[in-house]
């Protein structure tokens, strides 16, 4: 009697297990991986939000380190390591993981019918022409000005090259910095180039170079440079040495009138209180077209020999849909890739409507696949012409001769 | 004491001898071990890696010594090769005269012993002990253009046209930040001359003093040449550090050897094109490799001759 009281303790006991067990192993953990240390929060609640109606799948979001993150992934990939899903970078950086066959090709797995063809360029493959990751957020390089300083200096808010040189003067003449902007780290000064240089080159400059049948030693892009070399004698004295951390603390601090810098410094300058606005780029002229230039930031991928490839597909669908653009711009502050989402916070709202006249950033859209990069040969000739070491002419001759070296 | 183990090993079995063998090769097989796998095994492989194309981190064909001829002779990546070379070079001069003469001249002063010499020899050593990433980023705040500590100074005492932005000019970085490693590592040097000061018997320092020499002249003609062991010790070791200069470069000017790649080098080169950046471009396991053995060949082959050299003309004390 005892012994089968005892055969039956344990069968059930076994049954349990088998069916706790059984649960278990329906569970598929997916890892993935992103450089966005600052938006681990954000991701939860979106993860959340994807589990709810998932209850299969469980995802864990592991942020590295922004700077080494490519550095991180290629490795962890090479090495057979890498996570199930992955935030990757957009053009050159996707085409360094995408090339060698890490990622899964997307089209035909995956309904991408709410992006635009354009969106898509940023992590599409040249080379095959396969989608390898859902384009997720896109950033726009624009001016950022204290409206306080405006209004105290009463300073009228600049449409032109020769008004934003007036306000620049009157600030100046208010012992006021007109610019936080340095060039101690060299992508803010390729951001700042970035963002202003396409009015004065114009619309059709970067298809034209792009496809070869112009080059940077073009008179258009050395007049460009000529008017960023100008901007010498707005930026913060000691300029040459102002990094990225210094030009924030000045903006913030109210010690400089304008901020020249990408849409991500949004969120950061809301929390820090500075009473703000944005516009595009001054135009050359009166009348002209006022651009912004705008980039994608970037995608989600599926690493192609992840074991939860199935679990992956459908986490990465998730993205491409309404609801994640949604959440993307509720929580993340970002303009989304997806189409269909509504942009509550009115900072955000400009930001998108600005892109109706805007124009690729162009050395990372166009030139960050081969070494050395167009970024590379802007941010050293930026700082060569801005310290005075280079002639705009000189800059423009080094970088058209990098570009044509490239490889 | 000597005679009294030579006779124990006379009189010790082969057994005992054998143990004894035993017991130094497990003594020896942790450091060893991890010698081969961190020192010896990425040094093989990195030769390895050099005779390939590498498209980022997938290994291609083998392609002999082309990724030495790209370094080399590709005029679009040898003048970045260059251009860090030379920097490395002034780097080992500079920190030579500064760094090593600085130390020479402050162990000469605390060997004579002043008052609270025992302090100075702690305060001298102490940003030694400091992490030179710590070190790096407190200098790149004192040396902040607008916030910084030095510019703050020199304005307070009215010297506004020497507040520049010392890490923001190509003619300024370099020398900030070799004045800066200067700062963090001149206690090491002092250390170590000190010691060989010490080292010197009292008496022939007190019988040239007493046979009238100058204390330029003991300097010169008793400490200079009996203390040279110590001078090889640390010109070998500054060479090989000069040349792998990478912490301060790398965290007060970034990855590009900003401003305009006056603050590059050889380590930071080396850096960007192995596992490339996010501007910088894409990895090159190819090229990068046969920069690091183009590299290791340079610095082992110099400081093996001036460790020859200088040891050639080392005083033997007896």
């Amino acid at each position: 009697m005892t012994n089968l009281k005892r055969l039956a303790t344990s069968a059930i006991l076994g049954a349990a297990t088998f069916a706790y067990a059984g649960t278990a192993l329906a569970q598929t953990e997916l890892s993935f991986w992103s450089w966005r240390q600052e938006d681990v929060k954000a991701y939860n609640q979106i993860i959340a939000a994807f589990e709810e109606q998932n209850p299969d799948i469980s995802v864990t979001f592991t942020a590295h380190e922004a700077k080494s993150y490519n550095t991180i992934l290629t490795t962890a990939l090479a090495g057979g390591a890498g996570p199930d899903i992955m935030h990757t970078r957009s053009y050159g950086s996707l085409e360094a993981i995408a090339a060698p066959g890490y990622l899964e090709p997307l089209d035909g797995q995956i309904d991408l019918s709410a992006l635009s063809a354009d969106e898509l360029l940023g992590t599409t493959l040249r080379a095959d022409g396969h989608v390898y990751a859902v384009p997720f957020a896109s950033q726009t390089a624009l001016v950022f000005y204290n409206k306080d300083l405006f209004e105290k200096h009463n300073v009228d808010v600049p449409a032109t090259w020769e008004e934003f040189k007036a306000a620049a003067d009157a600030f100046k003449q208010n012992n006021v910095n007109p610019l936080a902007n340095g060039i101690a780290d060299g992508w803010t000064a390729e951001v700042m180039a970035g963002a202003l240089m396409p009015n004065f080159y114009g619309k059709e400059f970067f298809g034209e170079v792009t496809s070869g049948s112009a080059d940077f030693e073009d008179p258009r892009f050395v007049g460009a440079l000529e008017k960023i070399a100008e901007l010498k004698d707005y930026m913060p004295t000691g300029y040459e040495g102002v990094d990225y951390a210094t030009m924030k603390q000045l903006f913030i601090a109210g010690q400089a009138a304008m901020f020249v810098g990408g849409s991500f410094e949004i969120p950061g300058f809301v929390e820090s209180g500075v009473n703000f606005d944005i516009m595009p780029a001054p135009a050359a002229k009166a009348g002209d077209e006022r651009m912004v230039a705008t980039w994608l930031d970037g995608g989600y991928g599926v690493n192609a020999s992840s074991e939860n490839k199935e679990a992956a597909l459908k986490f990465i669908q998730f993205t491409a849909t309404q609801p994640f653009a949604q959440m993307l711009s509720d929580k993340l502050a970002n303009v989304p890739a997806v189409d269909g989402a509504v942009i509550a916070d009115p900072m955000l709202a400009k930001v998108s409507a600005f892109h109706a006249e805007a124009s690729p950033y162009i050395m990372l859209v166009g030139f960050r696949f081969n070494t050395p990069t167009g970024s590379t040969l802007l941010q050293n000739g930026l700082q060569e012409l801005l310290t005075g070491k280079k002639t705009a002419a000189e800059v423009a001759k080094d970088v058209s001769d990098g570009i044509k070296s490239a490889k | 004491m000597s005679t009294l183990t030579e006779e124990n090993y006379k009189s010790a079995s082969v057994r005992r001898k054998r143990l004894r063998q035993l017991w130094i090769a497990f003594l020896l097989f942790p450091a060893v071990t991890i010698l081969a796998t961190f020192v010896f095994l990425p040094m093989i492989s990195a030769i390895w890696y050099s005779v390939y194309e590498w498209d980022g981190l997938v290994r291609g064909d083998f392609v002999g010594l082309a990724n030495f001829a790209e370094v080399l002779f590709n005029p679009q990546s040898n003048k970045f090769l260059f251009n860090a070379f030379f920097n490395n070079v002034k780097v080992f001069v500079t920190l030579m005269i500064v760094q090593n003469g600085l130390a020479l001249a402050l162990a000469l002063l605390l060997a004579r012993e002043p008052k609270g010499y025992r302090f100075y020899q702690v305060v001298f050593f102490l940003p030694v002990i400091l992490s030179t990433v710590i070190i790096g980023f407190q200098w790149k705040l004192f040396l902040n253009p607008i916030f910084g500590l030095v510019n703050t100074f020199l304005r307070m005492v009215e010297l506004d046209s020497w507040a520049l932005p010392w890490l923001g000019l190509p003619e300024t970085a370099l020398g900030s930040m070799l004045i800066v490693n200067a700062w963090h590592w001149v206690g090491f040097p002092t250390l170590v001359f000190l010691a060989a000061i010490h080292r010197i018997p009292k008496d022939l320092i007190e019988a040239a003093r007493l046979d009238g020499a100058s204390e330029w002249n003991i300097a010169r003609d008793i400490i200079w040449p009996l203390m040279a062991p110590a001078v090889t010790i640390i010109v070998v070791l500054t060479f090989i550090g000069s040349f792998n200069w990478f912490e301060i470069p790398y965290i007060m000017g970034g990855l590009e050897g900003s401003p305009a790649y006056s603050t590059d080098m050889l380590g930071l080169l080396f850096y960007r094109t192995a596992f490339g950046s996010v501007s910088a471009g894409n990895s090159d396991f190819g090229t990068g490799s046969a920069l690091a053995v183009l590299i290791f060949i340079f610095i082992f082959t110099f400081s093996t001759i001036a460790t020859r050299y200088l040891t050639s003309r080392e005083v033997e004390l007896s």
